[in-house]
C-alpha cells in the first residue's frame, strides 16, 4: 500500500464521522440564523470561538494521555492533584481567551458601526464564557472516561481520544452556543 | 515553573488562533449581505472551518515527524511530500462533496429550503483554498525546521489560523461565482 492510500484510509472515517456531527450542530446555529445576523459580534466570534474549543480539547486530551503513560494518574484515583492541574491551566486560559474575542469582536463590530451597548456586550461575555467553562469542564469528563477505559482496553488513547473530545467539544460547543443565543438575545 | 511555561506556551499560541478566527469572523460581518442569501449557511460553515484545520494540521503534523526522523531533508525534492499533499487534496475533496451533500439534505428536510449550489460551494471553496494552503504549510514546515524551530510546537496555531481566514475567503469566493 504506496503513502498516500495509507493516509486516506486511515483518515477517511474519522473525518466523515467529524463532519456529520458539525453538520448536526450546524442546525443547531441555522435555527438562530437570524439572531446571529443582526447581533454582528456574535458573526465575527463565531470562528474563533469554535476552533478555541476544539484547540482545548485537543490541548487537555494530549495532557491527559501523557500523565496516563507517565502513571501519573492511579487506578483508584482519577481525579488527582495533576489532572485537577490541567484542568485549572485550561479553565484559566478558556476563561481570558473568551474576553479577548468577546472584546476585540465587540470593538471591531462598533468600528463597522453596529450600536453596542455596555449590556449587549456583558451578554456577548456570559454567553462567551459560559460556553467555554462548560465545554472545558466536558472535555475533561470525556478524556477522563473515555481515556481511562481505552487504556484498559490496551488501545492507544492518543489516536482516539483528541478526534472523540474535539467532535463533542464541537457539537457541544454549537448547541450551548445556540441555545444561549436563544435566551439572552 | 513548569505550570508558568504550559500556561505561556498555550496562552500566546492560543491568541494567535484567536487573531486568526476574529479575522475570519470579521471577513463573515463584511459580507453579511451575500452570506444571508446563502440557505443552510450555518450548518455548513462549522463543518468547513473545522475540515480545514484537520486535514491541514495533520499534514503539518506528519510533515514534522517526517522531518525529525530524517525521511524528509530540506532543500531536497521528496516523493513523501508530494504523495503528502496528494492524500490532503483528495481527502479534502471528498469530504467537503459530503459535507455539501449533508448540508443540503438538512436544510431541505429540517429548514424547508432548496438550495442544490450549497453541495458544489464547499467543493469550490476547497479546491480554491488547497492550491494555496497546502503549499504554504508544506514550505512553513520545512522553513522553519530548517531555522531550527521545532514545526510540531508551532504549526498548529498558524495552520489553524491561516486555514480558518483562507477557508472563509474561498467560501466567499465560491459563494460570489456560483450566485
Amino acid at each position: 500500500m504506496n503513502l498516500e492510500t495509507k493516509i486516506i484510509k486511515e483518515s477517511l472515517g474519522i473525518l466523515i464521522l467529524a463532519s456529520i456531527i458539525s453538520a448536526l450542530g450546524g442546525i443547531a446555529l441555522q435555527s438562530v440564523e437570524e439572531k446571529i445576523f443582526l447581533a454582528l459580534p456574535l458573526l465575527i466570534i463565531f470562528p474563533a470561538l469554535n476552533g478555541m474549543v476544539g484547540n482545548f480539547g485537543t490541548v487537555f486530551a494530549s495532557k491527559y494521555t501523557t500523565l496516563l503513560y507517565e502513571n501519573k494518574i492511579s487506578k483508584k484515583n482519577l481525579w488527582n492533584k495533576a489532572l485537577k492541574k490541567d484542568y485549572l491551566l485550561t479553565l484559566k486560559i478558556s476563561l481570558i481567551s473568551s474576553f479577548y474575542i468577546s472584546t476585540l469582536s465587540s470593538i471591531i463590530a462598533l468600528l463597522k458601526g453596529f450600536e453596542l451597548s455596555p449590556l449587549f456586550y456583558l451578554k456577548i461575555l456570559i454567553i462567551t464564557t459560559t460556553t467555554t467553562i462548560f465545554l472545558v469542564s466536558l472535555i475533561a469528563i470525556i478524556s477522563v472516561s473515555a481515556g481511562k477505559y481505552f487504556y484498559k482496553k490496551k488501545e492507544d488513547p492518543d489516536n482516539l481520544l483528541i478526534p472523540i473530545t474535539t467532535s463533542i467539544a464541537d457539537l457541544g460547543s454549537m448547541i450551548i452556543f445556540s441555545l444561549l443565543i436563544f435566551l439572552f438575545l | 515553573m513548569k505550570f508558568d511555561r504550559d500556561f505561556s506556551e498555550i496562552l500566546s499560541s492560543e491568541l494567535v488562533a484567536n487573531t486568526g478566527g476574529i479575522i475570519s469572523g470579521t471577513l463573515l460581518a463584511i459580507f453579511t449581505d451575500k452570506l444571508y442569501l446563502i440557505p443552510g449557511l450555518f450548518i455548513l460553515l462549522p463543518g468547513f472551518l473545522q475540515l480545514k484545520g484537520a486535514i491541514a494540521g495533520t499534514l503539518a503534523a506528519r510533515l514534522g515527524t517526517e522531518l525529525h526522523i530524517g525521511r524528509i531533508k530540506p532543500g531536497k525534492k521528496s516523493r513523501l511530500i508530494a504523495e503528502n499533499k496528494a492524500a490532503s487534496f483528495i481527502l479534502i475533496f471528498f469530504i467537503s462533496l459530503i459535507l455539501g451533500v449533508m448540508s443540503y439534505l438538512l436544510t431541505f428536510f429540517i429548514f424547508d429550503e432548496n438550495y442544490p449550489a450549497i453541495m458544489l460551494i464547499p467543493v469550490v471553496a476547497s479546491i480554491i483554498s488547497s492550491i494555496v494552503l497546502f503549499p504554504i504549510t508544506t514550505k512553513l514546515a520545512i522553513w522553519l525546521y530548517k531555522n531550527h524551530h521545532d514545526p510540531d510546537n508551532v504549526m498548529g496555531p498558524y495552520v489553524t489560523s491561516l486555514g480558518d481566514i483562507e477557508s472563509i475567503l474561498s467560501l466567499l469566493i465560491a459563494m460570489l461565482v456560483m450566485t
